[in-house]
């Protein structure tokens, strides 16, 4: 498989940026979270959103 | 570049619940890893996704083409999941796609979730022929594997 020359560059020239997450990730974080908090929190506001839609 | 196979493995079973459309087994994906290993299950899927929109736009994406996809993805995965809106997944593409690892203007709140919803769902549309999702992955793995370490 040949990769893309787009992807290759992406990957030689931010990946190493894009894989250092210490300086990031946090702010992805809700304040006093963790990343499995903030996916749960993000699932189940879209549940209770559809259990609103459907009138359950 | 190195791999830490034990927590790619968290993020492959990630995008195995997005495809399955299935939440519960998305989230339950970073089960069992600390703060560190969390965040760099995130890098990983942001340089998926960030991967894969480079292969898909092999000359460069421009805005609309990306808020067309955003539209595309979030029209798709509908039915299981309401993605905040398309401008913002569009955002999340671009961000990705750059490296620009502050997300500007996407809540904080939702940016994992869209990256790895958004993740998934190029790795299910956009995968070469004669490939499933997972060889999608290996693929993008094996870039950067190949690729130099930081200097």
């Amino acid at each position: 498989m040949a990769y893309s020359p787009k992807a290759v560059a992406f990957t030689t020239g931010v990946a190493g940026a894009v894989l250092s997450p210490n300086k990031w990730v946090a702010v992805l974080f809700v304040v006093g979270s963790s990343a499995i908090d903030t996916l749960s929190t993000f699932w189940s506001r879209y549940q209770e959103h559809r259990r609103q839609r459907d009138g359950d | 570049m190195e791999i830490d196979p034990r927590i790619e493995e968290h993020v492959r079973e990630a995008y195995r619940g997005v495809i399955a459309r299935d939440g519960d087994r998305m989230v339950a994906a970073f089960r069992g890893l600390n703060t560190q290993d969390s965040a760099t299950a995130v890098s990983y899927a942001v340089f998926v996704l960030g991967y894969v929109v480079n292969d898909v736009f092999r000359d460069g994406a421009t805005g609309d083409e990306l808020l067309d996809l955003a539209q595309k993805i979030v029209k798709s995965e509908s039915d299981w999941i309401k993605l905040h809106s398309a401008e913002d997944l569009a955002a999340v593409l671009r961000s990705a796609a750059v490296g620009d690892v502050t997300f500007p203007g996407v809540p904080p709140g939702d940016v994992i979730g869209h990256v790895l919803v958004a993740g998934g769902y190029l790795l299910g549309v956009y995968r070469h022929e004669d490939q499933e999702w997972w060889n999608y992955l290996d693929e993008v793995w094996g870039a950067l594997l190949a690729a130099p370490g930081p200097q």
